[in-house]
């Protein structure tokens, strides 16, 4: 309560300084900060399956302030869902301060109490961070030190994690440190290869009080890494262990869990490659053991596959798979140069990507346990040997070219193989889609300019075909735009009939300086929205919605 | 009645369009990383005294590209004239991260480039939307910040620096 | 200097790595049955399990309630509640409607109508919400057999009978107060279960029948009705005193008419009806009907 009248003052003090003063200078600090709204109205429409909900009209908003004064720094943020928006997770509905802390950095030390976000290198045994528009924040709630040498800066923490407006159960403590090794000895400072180390370590407590199995309190968890540069080239490795971590995902097996991501490129100007490779055996680590979904990930196992921004394109994304996953993705950017033959005058992007997830193989530990069995090692597992189930594939390519001062055209072809089970977990048949999209920019005169999208998704499996189309009309800060999605309906085999629909779409929006206003008008379908290479499922809807950012 | 509901909203909105700052702002102290891998503080951010764009951008980001692909078709002119410099930053995750370094020797950009992995550096400066770009003026100063990318933006950017660069007050803008 | 630095930093590592114990569990991993304490006047435990024939993991939350009816043998009385938009019937084979109007008030009351599932209830405990996932009943359960004294605060008999002309059920419900309790209102309620209905379950669970739906699948301690409204009935309003003894009977309850009687049981719980632990559950028994 005391916590809670406290936090009121603070933030009606902070923004009676900031609106008052304007200048936002208080006792020599600075308060900034940023505010989201979206609020949605919801109609029935059962043609689409947008159900009605009891409030009639959701709001999500935030509003985040920080306050700076030389090394010292607080923040917090006001949450609200009331309710939260349709696909948002129910527990969110309620407000209140939900991010707070103090923060004291100077040149050698940083050290954070409250709520943060870290990463310990690529996050694979420990990332917490936050979505806003997907409703997603695992932040810590507990202290951070770092400490800054030339060649090293180490990292600790002790920390319990966020679960919507509570504390997860599990207390979660890290230790991280980075090498530059060029900073360390005066011979390599002038190096053209650059090399780095880093190792990190990170243990969960969560009490056993399981009568069933004989349970770990204490899961650790290890990393090392190391990257290389050298001109052109670089080369970056980590490799991740976890011990036995029986819990609700891996249907508490006591099997050790490891992972492995490494990344090669090579660049030189007007042209990009790289490789990438990863595998994870059982390695979904959270702080707490009987966590599904989204709730209190501890580490992060990204998806290895590009994120379309295209709708269709993004369509069938792909959905990680921390517990069994070994997969490449390869990548290269070209460009053909100014005024020759193939690249015209401005010069054209050649963009090609190909990724691919497979399952890992699986080989049971002994002829009386099942593979994946339950209370037991679960099963072993080969680590070069690849699984025999697809997950997902994806190749696709992208031509951007300028052709006038007036005419920009992008052009994109995709290729998508999709698991139903592994990526939505229900028994439908796999897709397979072929994606087209055109792209094209008008700029008639300055400040003023239109812009085309067409696209096509072609596919005999789930909703089957379907196409959108778009028009937007840009000026200064206005923009308009008109998006007509249809579906081409379907009479499948083995599919309910489905009659075609057309899910129109009015967007108008106001942009000035950094704050945006929009609102929007007609029917979007359900779909998976995914960012940061976090996804959420979006029911149907139909009505009007209003969107406000601003950050000051 | 149901007309009414979305009345505070609208209020709200009216009062954020005034929620301008008339003071310059010095940029936050936060650590990002080169595409090579060093540790760089955002303090060290500088260019003798001329302006810096910050655009802070991602891979996965349709507007974001379109707006550092138009302003690399311009940016010799604009450093001719203004010696300005950009700074990109990366807003990443170790999802996409990995598509930074290709995509922007692939593209050809004369961009320093960063990556804020973790939004980091987003959050201390209230980025909540990508795009989002700032112009800091000689004395490292926050001037002028602009979120979402439409055609014509980088008309109102060179505006702003080339009265940065001839010295005069930009707070109109 | 530097090098003091890094000896420093690999010190600080190792100390971190060896003083946080990781607990390397070795087999065996699991408790093989006869856990906890067997007898006739023990604490029994009611678990309700929200579930639905359209969920794909809720056939795991069965085996899950199964396993832990191994652990503690005839201490766990498991209600199945049919609810939401996973109980829905659809097209064949999934046109059968389990679904109760008792039952969806439960879930209405609770919070589980549109809530994911499978989720459950465990002596419908308020602990930061009632409902728990499937992983945390095993530790729910354990709370109230194995922290609790074994001895129940009350004990209930129960008696039923069958009229095969009629179809109705009769049941005689004896409450013996072992503890005395606070003043207050407490319920009795008394609900009627089916066993091996053999219907179609949507299942993607790699761990049952191969992650395939399982068109033959045994529904077991399904809820088909409350016999004294879904709330029950009061016996008391007062303080209880050791040694007190209440007596509750009900007749001419029709069953519905796919109903298979030698499937049937009964289950019977007492709760607190208002106070401080209002809804949480004493005490469950159950009986079979035939």
């Amino acid at each position: 309560m005391v916590k809670k009248i406290l936090f009121a003052c603070a933030i009606s003090f902070f923004s009676f300084s900031t609106i008052n003063a304007q200048s936002q200078v208080l006792g020599g600090g600075e308060v900034h900060g940023s505010f989201q709204a979206d609020a949605q109205y919801y109609k029935q429409d059962s043609a689409i399956g947008a159900n009605e909900i009891a409030e009639e009209m959701a709001v999500n908003a935030f509003l985040e302030m920080r306050y700076t004064n030389k090394g010292f720094e607080a923040g917090m943020r006001y949450e609200l869902f009331m309710p939260q928006m349709q696909g948002y997770d129910s527990r969110w509905k309620g407000n209140g301060f939900g991010y707070r802390y103090i923060r004291y950095s100077n040149d050698r030390i940083d050290v954070t109490a409250g709520n943060f976000y870290e990463q310990f290198g690529s996050g694979m045994i420990l990332r917490s961070y936050q979505e806003w528009n997907l409703g997603f924040d695992n932040s810590m709630d507990g202290v951070r030190v770092k400490y800054k040498m030339k060649a090293l800066t180490i990292k600790g923490l002790v920390a319990k994690q966020r679960l919507f407006w509570d504390l997860g159960p599990g207390i979660v403590r890290g230790i991280d440190g980075e090498l530059s090794v060029n900073d360390l000895f005066k011979s390599f400072s002038d190096s053209k290869t650059r090399l780095f180390f880093g190792g990190s370590f990170v243990s969960r407590y969560q009490i056993d009080q399981n009568p069933l199995y004989n349970l770990p309190e204490n899961v650790a968890s290890c990393a090392g890494r190391f990257q290389i540069y050298h001109g052109g080239f670089n080369l970056k490795m980590e490799m991740a262990k976890k011990i036995n971590d029986p819990n609700a995902t891996n249907n508490f097996i006591y099997k050790e869990g490891n992972a492995v991501m490494a990344e090669l490129g090579y660049s030189q100007k007007g042209l990009g490659l790289s490789l990438q490779l990863n595998r994870s055996d059982n390695m979904d680590f959270r702080s707490s053991r009987t966590a599904t979904g989204f709730d209190s990930h501890v580490g992060y196992i990204p998806a290895m596959t590009r994120q379309h921004a295209y709708s269709l394109a993004a369509m069938y994304p792909y959905a990680s798979q921390a517990n069994g996953q070994m997969g490449l993705q390869a990548t290269i950017v070209y460009k053909l140069k100014k005024r020759s033959t193939l690249g015209g005058r401005y010069g054209t992007s050649i963009d090609v990507n190909y990724s691919v997830s497979n399952s890992i193989y699986k080989q049971a530990i002994n002829d009386t346990t099942k593979i994946g069995q339950t209370g037991t090692l679960g099963y072993s597992s080969d680590f070069f040997k690849l699984g025999d189930e697809k997950y997902y594939y994806d190749f696709n390519i992208k031509i951007q070219r300028k052709l006038s001062k007036k005419w920009n055209v992008s052009l994109m072809y995709m290729n998508v193989y999709y698991n139903m089970l592994i990526n939505e977990g229900h028994n439908s048949p796999d897709v397979y889609a072929d994606i087209i999209i055109g792209d094209v920019w008008w700029k008639f005169k300055p400040y003023n300019s239109l812009h085309f999208e067409l696209q096509a998704l072609f596919t005999e499996q789930d909703d089957g075909n379907w196409s959108s189309a778009m028009v937007e009309y840009n000026r200064k800060g206005f923009f308009g735009a008109v998006i007509l999605l249809y579906n081409h309906g379907n009479d499948l085999a083995g599919h309910t009939v489905v009659d075609s629909q057309l899910y129109p779409f009015l967007t108008l929006g106001y942009t000035h300086k950094a704050t945006r206003i929009s609102a929007g008008y007609g029917k979007q379908r359900e779909g998976i929205v995914c960012v940061g290479g976090v996804c959420r499922a979006v029911p149907a809807s139909n009505g009007f919605s209003l969107t406000i950012n601003s950050s000051f | 009645m149901s007309k009414l509901k979305f009345l505070p909203l609208f209020i709200l909105m009216m009062s954020m369009l005034s929620f301008t700052t008339d003071g310059n702002r010095p940029l936050p102290k936060v650590d990002v990383k080169t595409m090579d891998g060093r540790v760089v503080s955002t303090s060290t951010f500088e260019n003798d005294g001329k302006p810096i764009i910050i655009s802070f951008w991602a891979t996965w980001c349709k507007p974001c590209i379109h707006e550092l692909t138009t302003i690399a078709d311009v940016y010799e002119d604009w450093q001719d004239e203004t010696g300005v410099k950009l700074i990109a930053i990366s807003v990443d995750n170790s999802r996409t991260s990995g598509g930074v370094r290709p995509l922007v020797n692939g593209k050809d950009w004369d961009y320093e480039v960063y990556l804020d992995e973790n939004k980091d550096f987003q959050r201390a400066m209230g980025v909540n939307l990508v795009p989002h770009t700032f112009i800091l003026n000689g004395k490292g100063e926050i001037v002028w910040e602009h979120t979402a990318f439409t055609e014509g933006s980088e008309l109102e950017m060179i505006a702003i620096l080339r009265k940065l660069a001839n010295g005069e007050d930009v707070s109109g803008h | 200097m530097k090098k003091i630095v890094i000896f420093a930093f690999a010190g600080l590592l190792s100390f971190m790595v060896l003083s946080t114990s990781c607990d390397k569990v070795d087999a065996p991993y699991m408790t093989i049955g006869g856990g906890g304490v067997v007898g006739d006047t023990v604490r029994k435990v009611l678990l309700e399990d929200f579930t639905g024939h359209l969920c794909v993991n809720c056939a795991a939350a069965h085996l899950a309630i199964e396993g832990l009816q191994v652990v503690y043998p005839k201490r766990i009385i498991p209600m199945v509640i049919h609810v939401g938009f996973f109980a829905k019937p659809k097209p064949a084979p999934y046109d059968y409607d389990f679904r109760t109007s008792t039952g969806d008030d439960i879930a209405a009351q609770f919070g589980a109508t549109a809530a994911p599932l499978p989720k459950g209830m465990v002596n419908r405990i308020d602990d930061g919400g009632y409902l728990l996932d499937p992983a945390d009943y095993a530790t729910a359960v354990s709370l109230v057999l194995d922290s609790m004294p074994s001895k129940p605060d009350i004990f209930i008999e129960l008696s039923s009978s069958f009229n095969s002309t009629d179809s109705t059920i009769s049941v005689d419900a004896k409450m013996s107060v072992f503890k005395n309790m606070p003043a207050g209102k407490y319920n009795i309620s008394v609900m009627v279960v089916e066993s091996k209905i053999v219907e179609a379950q949507k299942n993607t669970n790699p761990n049952i029948n191969n992650g395939k739906e399982i068109l033959d699948y045994e529904h077991n301690d399904v809820l088909r009705g409350a016999i004294n409204t879904t709330w029950g009935e009061e016996f008391a309003d007062a303080a209880l005193t050791d040694g007190q003894v209440f007596n509750k009977s009900y007749s001419k309850y029709k069953i519905g008419s796919d109903w298979k009687p030698d499937d049937l049981k009964i289950i019977a719980f007492v709760y607190y009806a208002d106070g401080p632990n209002d809804k949480v559950v004493i005490q469950a028994e159950e009986i079979h009907l035939k």
